[in-house]
């Protein structure tokens, strides 16, 4: 176990120089750099353009020097916590991603947990009473939960939310705290604010968890070693915890790893339309403009946070099946 | 001869979406101490769900609509048909009096466990004892089921051993509480020949020790003849004929049983082509009136066969059969 353990940690460095090389030759890709762009704003707004400003800008954030140069340079910064300077922002990337990564991690921590949480025990329930009333409320719940966009649910929960308490709950804080001191208010105002996008973002995986384990369960309820188990004389309450819930749970495990990343990408949308003071959104910016340092180092927070996750779920099914510890 | 168990008029249907399948229609059969019931048939002539409704771990569809299942425990008897089957006084009965092997091992281990921890969970349910004298049970009984290395068999998945090795397991789990019956549902079928040979000498050797009555199911007519001393025949849902083992190889009355002892290979008789049953076994939904054989039956006689059903007649000491050629109007 502990050599697996290893094994697997040991793996993921070579992987992460992998990511951040090709994530950073994506991000070259697309012809010109960040400062094409500036002069293509500039002469839009029929600004003049100053070739020696732009030539000291160029030597500056390093432009002139070839690709692979460029890339040791910021990877040897890298290295030391030196993510590199964001032209955009005019600002270290370190400090414009620090705070914005730990809120993105806490909603994406709150909303798996709210999607394993829920999906864990509806999906029992179903998977238990199959064909029950409950069941197929759950069901509908579920396929609709599945099939709506979450930034049209972000939209729905917040003109609800509106009519009904007449607050927006746009953004992590109300602009009274936003950029107050932290304190026990600011925190209850976050804790106000917080459930909706933990919501938003936690349905869609609760959705599909449910689904997922309502159809191993019933899987694992009719198989032999079930039968042989009840045959022995073990309660039906028993039986069902430590029997067929105990292998469809499995599955579970192995969601976890794509939980993180899908999070900070998959909810961009919905950090937009809620105003989420999360990676995902600066992200797209960063793309977009061709921030390149900027994109990379989010590009690499987010491989890193795939491969924690895919760790933290090897071991979890590793834990929890004998089959896979054993191979 | 005492009697242990007793099937009476046994009826289990399953109500299903396309119509209901009388699976178990009127089964009746007694098992006595410390013998082997050997119960042959088909696929679908409604064994296993004998056997199922015995232990009362019926699927949710099939219920027990007639009949009566009495079980001899020390002085009293009870009717398991009228148990609660998730109550406690079955589930008391159920793995520590009837316990039961099945047909794949490997299938019946869970795993997420090692044998161990089953074979002790098993134990525990019904003994008041502590783990370790659990595991030492088990010990003791996997070592009677001749596996090498007991101690380390314990610790292992079942994914890690054999079939043949599994089944040895699940014997010994079942005969761990010293059961007065033990219900075997095709144990052997899973398995390559070499293995069943062994599989049933152990059960034989081990018959002998413990004496439990051995309710032994099975399609397999070689298997019938070396294991059991009683033979009940069952065709779509009924019996057809009991017999002790040596009258009915010697002496098969009913038409089916005659066909089915006929349509075994035999090596001395190479060039002749192998016999089969002719026709099909009938839509379970839509079951033949009067004797349910008697569409494939060589014996068939218009008018009476076709209209009424045969009643069981006694034809010899112990053997019964449910035919009109030997009376039964």
């Amino acid at each position: 176990m502990l050599t697996y353990l290893l094994r697997r940690l040991l793996f993921a460095i070579p992987l992460l120089f992998l990511i951040a090389v090709v994530s950073f030759i994506i991000i070259e890709l697309p012809p010109g750099d960040y400062l094409t762009v500036y002069v293509m704003n500039l002469k839009q707004s029929g600004e003049a353009i100053d070739e020696a400003a732009l030539q000291v800008l160029r030597t500056r954030y390093g432009l002139d020097k070839p690709l692979l140069l460029r890339f040791f340079i910021w990877f040897r910064g890298v290295l030391k916590g030196d993510f590199g300077y964001s032209f955009m922002w005019e600002k270290p990337v370190s400090q414009l991603i620090g705070p914005r990564l730990w809120y993105t991690v806490l909603i994406s921590v709150l909303a798996t947990a709210f999607a394993w949480v829920f999906g864990f025990l509806i999906g029992v329930y179903s998977g238990i009473h199959q064909y029950s009333i409950g069941d197929y409320a759950f069901t509908v719940l579920g396929y609709i939960g599945l099939a709506t966009p979450n930034f049209l649910l972000a939209l729905i929960l917040l003109w609800a939310v509106y009519v009904t308490f007449g607050v927006s709950l746009g953004g992590l804080f109300s602009p009274e705290y936003a950029n107050a001191p932290w304190s026990w208010a600011k925190f209850v105002d976050l804790l106000k604010h917080i459930w909706l996008p933990v919501i938003v973002i936690g349905t869609g995986s609760m959705a599909g968890l449910i689904r997922i384990l309502r159809a191993n369960l019933l899987d694992e309820i009719e198989k032999p070693y079930v039968i042989a188990a009840k045959a022995r004389g073990l309660p039906s309450k028993e039986l069902y915890w430590k029997y067929p819930l105990r292998v469809a749970v499995i599955p579970f495990a192995s969601t976890a790893g794509w939980v993180l990343p899908e999070i900070v990408s998959g909810a961009v949308v919905t950090g937009i339309v809620l105003n989420l003071p999360t990676v995902g959104v600066i992200l797209v910016d960063a793309l977009k403009s061709q921030d390149m340092y900027l994109a990379g180092s989010l590009v690499m927070f987010l491989s890193i946070f795939t491969i924690i996750g895919t760790v933290i779920s090897d071991i979890l099914l590793a834990w929890l099946d004998p089959r896979i510890r054993f191979e | 001869m005492r009697k242990v168990l007793e099937v009476r008029n046994l009826r289990t249907h399953f109500e299903l979406v396309e119509g209901t399948v009388r699976a178990v229609d009127g089964v009746s059969f007694q098992l006595n101490e410390g013998e082997v019931l050997g119960i042959v048939g088909e696929s679908g002539c409604g064994k296993s769900v004998t056997a199922q409704s015995i232990m009362r771990i019926l699927p949710k569809s099939a219920r027990i609509v007639d009949g009566e299942i009495l079980f001899w425990n020390q002085q009293d008897v009870v009717d398991l048909t009228k148990l609660d089957s998730e109550g406690e006084q079955m589930r008391n009965i159920r793995g520590k009096d009837i316990a039961m092997i099945f047909q794949e091992p490997a299938a019946c281990f869970a795993p997420v466990y090692t044998v161990g921890e089953q074979m002790i969970e098993a134990i525990l349910l019904h003994e008041d004892m502590s783990k370790q004298e659990a595991r030492r049970l088990a010990l003791k009984m996997l070592e009677k089921v001749k596996i090498p290395n007991p101690e380390s068999v314990l610790d292992r998945y079942s994914f890690q051993l054999s079939g043949g090795m599994l089944q040895r397991c699940m014997i010994a789990m079942a005969l761990s509480l010293n059961p007065k019956v033990l219900i075997a549902d095709e144990p052997t079928t899973a398995l390559d020949v070499t293995i069943q040979a062994q599989i049933i000498y152990l059960v034989n050797q081990l018959q002998k020790e413990y004496s439990s009555a051995i309710m032994w199911i099975t399609h397999d007519m070689g298997v019938i003849a070396q294991i059991s001393d009683r033979v009940a025949v069952m065709y779509l849902g009924q019996i057809v004929e009991t017999a002790p083992v040596k009258d009915l190889f010697r002496n098969p009355l009913h038409p089916y049983t005659r066909a089915l002892l006929r349509s075994i290979p035999r090596l001395a008789r190479r060039k002749k082509k192998l016999e089969a049953i002719k026709g099909v076994v009938p839509d379970p939904y839509n079951l033949p009136i009067g004797c349910r054989y008697h569409n494939r039956c060589d014996s068939f006689i218009q008018g009476l066969c076709d209209e009424r059903e045969p009643t069981e007649v006694e034809v010899d000491v112990a053997h019964r059969v449910k035919c009109f050629l030997y009376g039964g109007r």
